[in-house]
């Protein structure tokens, strides 16, 4: 069953100057439980076509369902109902709260969805243990290493149960020891839960590891390849 | 709920100086508002003891129909029988929280100490009614001694007092005799000699070398008549005066007399024009102090968005609602308000025991002598303000954090 499923999609900013087109006519599918890698220079592509994935962003042209849904046929509330409740982000910057210690941090997802506070930090402390932090609970974000921020990271993608993860770089800011630990981690998670994972990435390592690859030239696929 | 709680308290604590900032100009104009809040208090309130109690007028007053306008020239044409004056005591006195229904007569004419004569004005009362009306102020006036020497009694209808001016013009001592000249009810001149037994302040300089006070006996006598020409009715309480004007005029129609009944208030403009003067200046002083604050407000929660941009596309992107974002930073600012307002209620206490610590005196516009000058402590002023500055708060912190909201989720993200 396909989890995403782009239709000759295209994606066009509008500078001052004149239009920018950064993806035309994409068309790929991810299938459930995939672990896959868009990969390709600065500038191709990558992180728009992630951001649509991750209906952050809306395309210009052509259809792109997620999850299941229609991206063209969400509103703002619906796109941000789905994020929280199906997708997992993780970022190049890890992108965590400052003010927040590691265990609120992933709790945020779940607070966003209502969920209880018990129930949120009981989620949260079990996935910090999942990924190795289960003694830095209360640690704030400049506390802790690039890689345990990853790892919180990591878990607070996956601490809502997502159907897809979608990683931004997310190995671009660690050593390779750190790298090497975090995409295992994340294949772990994939082979234990099925969970989809898609990454943007140009890091050899990463690549290396995925089962398959996109490769995206200029806004558009130039190679797709398994294996 | 109490994840937003604790991410605003946090970035209120991490950036405290620039919160303290916001803070204290909260703070500030929160006990600026609230002094002068006591302040305006203090005024209507003495004003209000003044007419209503030293000067012994009461809550309502009862007049002849057209007194107030016609009766201005022709005063005695407007007069209150004494058949009509017991028939108004009966009716209103019957009522539980009445405490005094007294007559009163103002006359004028010349006072003379066999050599000089000048102008008076008096007010012919019951002594005893009138002490009954004074002594319910509350307040430093309460405190303060109304006449110098004696004052006037039931048992010595002849006793005059006089404001310290007009004493001052006559040039009278205690004991001394003065004679009150005044044309009668019915036109002939009368005179009368009155005993001077002691002299008052008068609250209003203009009149200080003109006021007189008497007994009602001793101004019916000048005016050879048995009639009044008001009847002063004090309650037990300052409540609902208009309900309780219009019941003392609905027992007056029914009983066939032809009378106007007017409110302390009505018959004091000076209050009035008082109360606007005074909530001009209050207006006028809040909305700077309103201008200062938002401006403060929009400042911390523009700087705070600023910083925190790549935050917002973050919680946009784990999703959280534009709506969310909004309610995120308007807690932020909530709680800047209602810190402000704390620290702004501890100021405001300083000031207040400083100033009644003091006892500081001041002579207000009119007034020949120094009062007191004090900051009423209003509970209701106090904890209005800070719900409305809490508001108020939250409300200026709305424009900024829906223009954050309205981030594209990417473009925010992207932010550096």
């Amino acid at each position: 069953m396909n989890l995403v499923e782009l239709r000759s999609v295209g994606k066009t900013y509008n500078s001052r100057m004149e239009p920018v087109r950064a993806l035309h006519d994409i068309t790929m599918d991810v299938a459930d439980g995939e672990f896959v890698a868009i990969w390709g220079p600065s500038g191709s592509g990558k992180s728009t076509l992630c951001n649509l994935i991750g209906l952050l962003d809306v395309p210009s042209d052509g259809r792109l369902s997620c999850v299941g849904r229609m991206a063209a046929e969400l509103s703002d509330d619906q796109r941000s109902e789905l994020r929280n409740e199906r997708i997992g982000f993780v970022f190049q910057q890890f992108n965590l709260i400052p003010v927040l210690s590691a265990v609120e941090n992933v709790m945020l997802p779940l607070q966003i969805r209502g969920v209880p506070y018990a129930q949120c930090r009981e989620r949260a402390a079990a996935h910090l243990d999942r990924v190795g932090l289960g003694s830095h609970l209360d640690r704030r974000p400049d506390q802790l290493s690039g890689g345990q921020k990853q790892r919180v990271a990591v878990a607070r993608a996956l601490v809502g149960d997502p159907q897809l993860v979608l990683a931004d770089e997310p190995t671009a800011n660690l050593d390779t020891h750190t790298a090497y630990a975090i995409i295992d981690l994340m294949r772990a998670l994939n082979q234990e839960q099925q969970t989809t994972f898609v990454f943007c990435t140009h890091d050899q390592r990463l690549l290396d590891s995925v089962e398959r690859r996109i490769q995206l030239v200029d806004g558009t696929i130039a190679e797709d390849t398994r294996g | 709920m109490r994840a937003w709680i604790v991410i605003a308290l946090r970035n209120i604590w991490k950036n405290r100086r620039r919160s303290a900032y916001t803070i204290l100009a909260i703070a500030f104009g929160y006990a600026g508002v609230n002094m002068f809040g006591g302040f305006k208090d203090y005024l209507y309130s003495t004003i209000k003891n003044a007419f209503i109690h030293v000067n012994a007028m009461g809550h309502l007053n009862i007049h002849k129909r057209g007194f107030t306008s016609e009766g201005r020239r022709e005063p005695t044409e407007f007069l209150i029988s004494a058949e009509e004056l017991r028939q108004i005591k009966a009716l209103v006195g019957a009522r539980d929280d009445v405490v005094v229904v007294t007559p009163q007569l103002q006359i004028q004419g010349l006072v003379s100490n066999g050599q000089f004569s000048t102008v008076f004005v008096a007010l012919g009362r019951v002594p005893s009614e009138v002490e009954e009306i004074q002594r319910r102020v509350g307040g430093w006036i309460a405190k303060r001694q109304y006449y110098t020497g004696e004052g006037l009694s039931d048992d010595h209808p002849e006793n005059v007092a006089l404001s310290a001016g007009l004493a001052d013009v006559l040039g009278v001592k205690a004991g001394d005799d003065v004679i009150a000249t005044a044309p009668t009810v019915a036109g002939q001149i009368n005179a009368l000699d009155g005993h001077y037994v002691g002299y008052f302040d008068s609250t209003l300089d203009v009149l200080d070398d003109k006021l007189m006070e008497v007994s009602l006996q001793f101004s019916q006598l000048l005016y050879d008549t048995d009639s009044v020409d008001r009847i002063v009715v004090l309650f037990n309480d300052d409540g609902d005066l208009e309900a309780k004007r219009d019941w003392v005029q609905q027992q007056l129609d029914a009983a066939g007399l032809d009378m106007e009944v007017w409110t302390w208030v009505e018959r004091a403009p000076f209050f009035a024009a008082t109360e606007r003067m005074n909530n001009v200046i209050f207006l006028f002083m809040f909305l700077v102090v309103l201008v200062i604050m938002v401006m403060s407000v929009v400042n911390t929660i523009g700087m705070s968005i600023l910083e925190r941009t790549r935050e917002i596309g973050t919680m946009r992107a784990l999703g959280l609602k534009r709506r969310g974002i909004i309610e995120l930073f308007a807690i932020e600012s909530f709680i800047l308000g209602l810190l402000g307002s704390a620290v702004g209620f501890l100021l405001f206490l300083v000031a207040w025991s400083v100033v009644k610590g003091f006892d500081p005196h001041w002579i207000p516009p009119t007034y020949s002598k120094p009062i007191p000058l004090e900051v009423h402590f209003v509970t209701s002023n106090l904890l209005w303000s800070i719900v409305f500055l809490s508001v108020l708060s939250l409300v200026a912190a709305i424009a900024p954090a829906r223009k954050a909201a309205n981030l594209e989720v990417v473009d925010a993200l992207g932010h550096i």
